[in-house]
């Protein structure tokens, strides 16, 4: 059903795109200006992508479930694009048009971005054992962070050496108090997880009965402090995008605004 | 910012009467009525005496004829006792299947931009046409021998402040229709009250009359004279018998002189505990062997099949033996039935086979009543007016036979509707009794929180839902009101603030009768009521003018009732993973997650 759905919309876009494209190649046929009726279509796309916003901005459940307005977004932006190729001229001639090209560029790239994005992270996120809101992340990190210095102080009484607290002082210590880069927070990924849980149980052999339970403890520690983290870094990453989206949508808009108001001022000028 | 406080006096349970006009005189005069007259005032605690019981939770109703005191489908949590005059109970249905549906609806009917293109639209003649096949097909029992049932027609009576919705042509209805009498003295309409069920069928007043409503409360409280308690057990066991029977599609094509033989020889039998949610509490932490273990078990797989059982009220766990536990297949509700392949088995079977046991377990989940009828008397005055189409499958490999070893069953074979592990999870949760449970596909979801901020405009800014709760694999049930089946937070609330809405039957809290005494957030199993904080208009606190502490009130999801109708969290989900489901209902449950996991 999702398919047949999703292979009408591309369908209709298609149509709607084709048509369009064959109204430009008349119109300038006709010798008319096929610059303004592309961008008369292009202006009409790109409002029409605000539409969600504004439905955001609504809890009335009558204009519909956002769901339905996010498929015409993606729908009307994947359009908007197609129209946008036909109405640039290359060479963009002029700084503010190459502005503009590269502002409504960057909002179609974190657009897609998104797109992609909101559908491979929630099955990412959902492979983690327990989901954490992002609200109650430091706070859990704080209490993994303090049971895991607590672990390893313990580990000195046991009478078995100081092999587990002294690697918890270089290697652990640095991993639990401080927060992960930020090409972390861009690709998350387990490789440190899976080194520091490598090097935990190479101490294995040092241990006796209780270290290696302490051990054991320090490593699902390890786990879950990477389970926050990949938590942490996949939901802000993704809000990171939708905000940077957001932002450059309103600064298109200005961008926008002033090119119309160029093209009427200057109407001519450039031909 | 400094928070500024009110004092006030801290709400009472009594300050919000059923009826502020009964007065001291009117509850004396009904003292002496009975079955007040023969209570014993002394049984009842000092800080709920009988004469506050009928000041407070009781309310004289003064009915013309035809005017309705309850309808079917309706959730109603009051008790009728006839003062003067004659009530008569509908035991056809006045109303079809789309009528009920379209009052159950809690959505409100607007206009909608769609109906401009054509959606939603269906002509009268069509409906009429529907309405009449549906009302024919559930009961073909409703024509009186040679007469035509008299269509309804209902209509409003505005009375003062007050209206009440009345038959038309009462007469002409009453003698085309079955309907039993309540005479002076008698009680009714406390089955659904008790068990926190909709109303089977409709109630009017025959004649003039007047009737003592008693809410649940009220009720409750006078369940503490043994005499009325016996009453109502008595009629609980008498009346829900016959009106259950011949509600069960079983029984449709069963001739009257039949019936009566069934409606005698079947038992109704009640398993668990209706405050059911106190043990759960205290069980959550069992294992799930432990669990079913403690299940009152219903019938047994590999025994005698003795007795057809049909569910009445509550929830039952269908399950067989797998290695050393049990294995859920599914769990039955209200109306559904358990033994009747092994029944038919036996009346088909030919005379040198043995009869089969039951191949499957029954067991009560929380509270569950049944009514259960001898195999024998299925066999006779049911199987002979059963149509081949209403008959279930025959058992061609039964697992269980007398004298024959049994084996363990594979663990593979694909029994049941919904994956196994899903339908055990939905069970030890108890998330079987939700209604409109808040289901979130976690490989959808981007925990952008869209849900919980058009939640919080809603409801004044504050969230009446957690995106968080029991997650069995990329499905979360979040804490928000479940608007359960069987909802159990109602029963200890002192003043019936938390209450049904009469026909959708959602659950909802009343805050300016909430005295904020915890009860109904303590029963709930779920956690799913909060209590908050109360503020006056200015946004100021309210405290007890007494030792300061803040006045609470109950808190939880109505389901945007009050605002459009519709969830606004399922409306604000960008990418459709919340969805409100009734998982009390298997195939729907079903149809989701195959469309989900397709």
């Amino acid at each position: 059903m999702l398919r047949k759905r999703r292979l009408r919309s591309l369908l209709l876009t298609a149509l709607v795109a084709g048509f369009t494209w064959m109204s430009i190649g008349w119109t300038s046929r006709t010798l008319g200006d096929e610059s303004t009726v592309s961008g008369v279509v292009l202006l009409v796309a790109t409002l029409s992508l605000y539409l969600l916003t504004l439905r955001k901005r609504t809890t009335s459940t009558r204009l519909g479930k956002v769901s339905a307005w996010l498929q015409f977004h993606a729908y009307a932006g994947v359009f908007a694009g197609v129209v946008f190729l036909m109405h640039i001229h290359w060479p963009i001639r002029g700084p503010f048009e190459l502005c503009l090209a590269v502002c409504f560029t960057f909002v179609s790239v974190t657009g897609i971005i998104l797109g992609i994005l909101s559908r491979l992270t929630p099955v990412r996120l959902a492979a983690v054992k327990q989901d954490i809101t992002l609200e109650q992340i430091p706070h859990l990190r704080f209490v993994v962070a303090r049971d895991a210095h607590e672990t390893a102080i313990s580990s000195t009484k046991l009478g078995e050496g100081a092999t587990l607290s002294e690697y918890y002082q270089h290697r652990l210590l640095p991993y639990f108090q401080t927060s992960r880069s930020g090409l972390y927070h861009l690709f998350p990924t387990g490789a440190k997880r899976r080194q520091l849980l490598r090097e935990l149980k190479d101490i294995d052999r040092y241990l006796a009965a209780d270290g290696l339970r302490h051990r054991k403890m320090l490593s699902a520690m390890v786990q879950s402090r990477d389970d926050l983290d990949f938590h942490y870094a996949l939901q802000t990453r993704l809000r990171y995008f939708y905000a940077l989206h957001c932002a450059l949508t309103w600064t298109l808009l200005i961008l926008i605004g002033v090119h119309i108001v160029l093209v009427f001022r200057f109407s001519g000028a450039m031909l | 910012m400094s928070a500024e406080a009110l004092p006030i006096a801290r709400p009472d349970r009594w300050d919000h009467p059923l009826d502020p006009t009964m007065d001291q005189s009117k509850a004396t005069w009904l003292l002496k009525l009975p079955p007040f007259s023969a209570m014993d005032p002394d049984r009842f605690s000092s800080d709920a005496p009988l004469l506050d019981i009928i000041c407070k939770d009781c309310r004289l109703l003064s009915l013309e004829a035809g005017d309705l005191v309850f309808q079917e489908g309706q959730y109603g949590d009051s008790a009728y006792l006839v003062l003067t005059g004659n009530v008569r109970v509908f035991l056809s249905r006045l109303l079809t299947e789309a009528e009920l549906k379209r009052r159950r609806s809690h959505r409100l009917q607007r206009p909608s931009w769609l109906r401009l293109f054509g959606f939603g639209r269906t002509t009268s003649a069509r409906t009429g046409d529907r309405r009449a096949r549906e009302r024919k097909r559930s009961q073909p029992r409703n024509l009186q021998s040679g007469g035509e049932e008299k269509p309804v027609e209902l209509r409003v009576r505005n009375k003062g402040p007050q209206s009440r919705i009345f038959l038309q042509d009462i007469p002409g209805v009453l003698s085309s229709h079955q309907t039993a009498l309540i005479g002076h003295g008698e009680l009714f309409g406390e089955l659904a009250a008790v068990t926190r069920t909709s109303r089977e069928f409709t109630a009017a007043a025959e004649s003039d009359c007047l009737v003592l409503e008693i809410r649940w409360q009220g009720l409750k409280l006078l369940k503490q004279d043994p005499a009325f308690r016996e009453l109502l057990d008595e009629r609980y066991r008498s009346v829900a018998l016959k009106t259950h029977l011949r509600e069960s599609s079983l029984f449709r094509f069963v001739p009257e002189e039949h019936l009566d033989q069934v409606v005698a020889a079947t038992r109704l039998e009640q398993f668990g505990e209706l405050e059911w949610f106190a043990k759960y509490r205290k069980q959550s932490n069992q294992s799930p062997g432990q669990l079913i273990a403690s299940e009152p078990l219903v019938a047994e797989e590999g025994q005698y099949a003795g007795a057809l059982w049909i569910v009445r009220s509550g929830f039952a766990r269908l399950s067989r033996r797998q290695g050393a536990g049990h294995r859920t297949l599914a769990y039955l509700g209200k109306g559904q039935m358990f033994g009747l392949s092994e029944v038919t088995h036996d009346q088909r079977r030919t005379p040198h086979l043995t009869p089969l046991p039951y191949q499957h377990s029954l067991r009560a989940i929380g509270y569950l009543d049944v009514l259960r009828i001898p195999k024998h008397t299925v066999i006779d005055h049911v199987l002979p007016f059963l149509r081949e189409a209403d008959l279930p499958t025959a058992i061609e490999s039964p697992r269980y036979e007398f004298g024959q070893p049994v084996l363990d069953a594979p663990l593979n074979s694909d029994l049941s509707e919904v994956e196994t592990g899903l339908l055990e999870f939905l069970v030890e949760q108890r998330l079987i009794n939700g209604r409109q449970a808040m289901m979130i596909d976690m490989n959808r979801c981007t925990r952008c929180d869209d849900c919980v901020r058009a939640c919080a405009t809603t409801h004044g800014g504050t969230p009446v839902f957690v995106r968080q709760g029991p997650q069995y694999g990329q499905w979360m049930f979040a804490q928000a009101c479940m608007h359960c089946e069987d909802p159990v937070c109602m029963i200890g609330c002192p003043t019936g603030a938390i209450h049904r809405d009469g026909y959708s039957g959602l659950v909802q809290i009343n805050a300016s009768t909430c005295i904020g005494c915890k009860v109904c957030a303590e029963s709930c199993p779920y956690d799913n009521i909060r209590m908050v904080a109360n503020q006056d208009q200015r946004g100021r606190m309210l405290i007890d003018q007494e030792n300061g502490q803040p006045i609470l009130h109950a808190s939880k999801c109505d389901l945007c009732v009050s605002a459009s109708g519709m969830p606004a969290c399922a409306h604000a989900c960008p990418h459709d993973a919340l969805t409100r489901i009734s998982l009390t209902n298997v195939q729907q449950l079903s149809q989701h997650v195959t469309k989900r996991t397709a």
